[in-house]
């Protein structure tokens, strides 16, 4: 074994690229300064700095309306008012689509809105009053 | 910029709180004041009952600790009695407003001074202090008295009217769109032929002279409500009941147009009927 002759060096390793040839390897950057160097480059930017906290602003004041306005309207568990939506009036325009059956059941609503109708507005009777206060 | 960051969020906070006001204020409405005033009735009530159990011992034993009871209970149904029209007043406001019988003209002349009283008692519960002395008390209520008498009374029976008034024209206009329909429907199926003009011809002469005989109705009753500022009322409330009796011909009027109007609208169909 000794005895062999040693055998030169392959001059190039076949099958390998050169390493200038090769893509250099990129190490990925924590998240933190990624963050860091996108807020710093926001911030070199006045106009798409203040483009950006004005549309924060809008979205947090958009939140904040809507929060406060749940607020002022209570939970959903509260009731609801049912409106009572207004009896559609007849026009002349809708004459040949409505048909005759609808102005019955107008006619209907028509009653009962004279039926309640009370001219003295009893509900609303002024309250009784003593101003003679004096002893 | 910090600054400038947290002055934007605090205008926006403003903004917020004035936009859920406005939305919340929205929502009042004359059902929502009415239970107001039905609860200011009760506390009302109170007040007086309080006021009159409270005088009546001082009366029977005049002590100085009776009589700075008397005082305090005094001062509340002073305070309840303000508030008790003010409310009211707000209930009566609202009531106009929802009729949609009336014009907006019709609505803000009655809407203004109403307001005109509303502002008055509110800043008149300002007036009685809590230490005032039962004489201050008794002048200064007959400032809610003189105020009362000499505006809030006419104002308050104007109002009546008006509702009054408006619930008539709401009903009418919904009366007056219906007859427009079946007038249609009729000069229709007579260009048709399928509908013969008499009798609605005669049928449609009477509904008109109806319309006229509300409108003659209204024109006498608005004559008489008239009288509550032109210095010519007894009384408030009595030429409020005149101008009423005056208006009332026309909630039989209501009924018969109701009666008219369904029998026109019988008659169109058993007419179609018979046409098949």
């Amino acid at each position: 074994m000794e005895n062999q002759p040693i055998q030169p060096a392959p001059s190039t390793i076949p099958n390998q690229e050169p390493i200038s040839a090769q893509t250099p390897v990129q190490i990925p950057q924590p998240p933190k300064n990624l963050l860091k160097e996108t807020w710093e480059k926001i911030r070199s930017n006045k106009k798409l700095f203040w483009l950006l906290i004005s549309l924060f602003s809008v979205i947090a004041l958009i939140i904040i309306a809507g929060t406060i306005y749940k607020l002022a309207m209570g939970s959903g568990t509260k009731e609801k008012t049912i409106v009572q939506s207004p009896t559609p009036q007849a026009t002349a325009q809708e004459t040949e689509a409505k048909p005759l059956d609808l102005v019955q059941k107008e006619i209907d609503s028509l009653k009962s809105s004279v039926n309640d109708f009370d001219i003295n507005q009893r509900r609303l009777t002024p309250p009784t009053l003593d101003f003679k206060i004096s002893f | 910029m910090i600054k400038k960051t947290l002055s934007v969020v605090l205008v926006g906070l403003v903004v917020a709180v004035y936009v859920s006001k406005t939305t919340h204020a929205q929502d009042f409405n004359f059902d929502k004041a009415y239970q107001d005033y039905v609860y200011s009735l009760t506390l009302h009530s109170q007040a007086k009952s309080d006021y009159e159990k409270a005088k009546t011992f001082y009366l029977a034993n005049p002590t100085l600790t009776l009589k700075e009871d008397a005082r305090k209970k005094t001062l509340a149904y002073v305070l309840a009695q303000d508030e008790i029209l003010r409310v009211y007043l707000q209930a009566l406001r609202m009531k106009i407003i929802e009729i949609k019988g009336l014009n907006s003209q019709e609505k803000d002349t009655v809407v203004a001074k109403l307001d005109s009283e509303i502002a008055w008692f509110k800043t008149h519960k300002e007036v009685f202090k809590e230490g005032d002395p039962l004489e201050d008390l008794f002048n200064k209520e007959k400032e809610t008295e003189s105020r009362y008498a000499s505006d809030t009374a006419p104002i308050i029976y104007d109002a009546l009217w008006t509702a009054s008034y408006g619930e008539i024209a709401s009903i009418r206009n919904l009366q007056e769109g219906v007859y427009k329909t079946l007038n249609n429907s009729i000069n229709l199926g007579v260009s048709e032929g399928t509908l013969k003009i008499d009798p609605f011809n005669r049928w449609f002469s009477d509904i008109e002279n109806m319309i006229k005989q509300m409108d003659s109705v209204n024109a006498k009753s608005k004559a008489k409500i008239v009288k509550l500022y032109d210095g010519s009322s007894f009384s408030p409330k009595s030429t409020y009941q005149s101008a009423i009796e005056e208006l009332a011909p026309n909630t039989a009027n209501l009924k018969q147009m109701n009666g008219f109007l369904e029998e026109l609208l019988n008659t169109i169909n058993s007419e179609y009927q018979n046409s098949k």
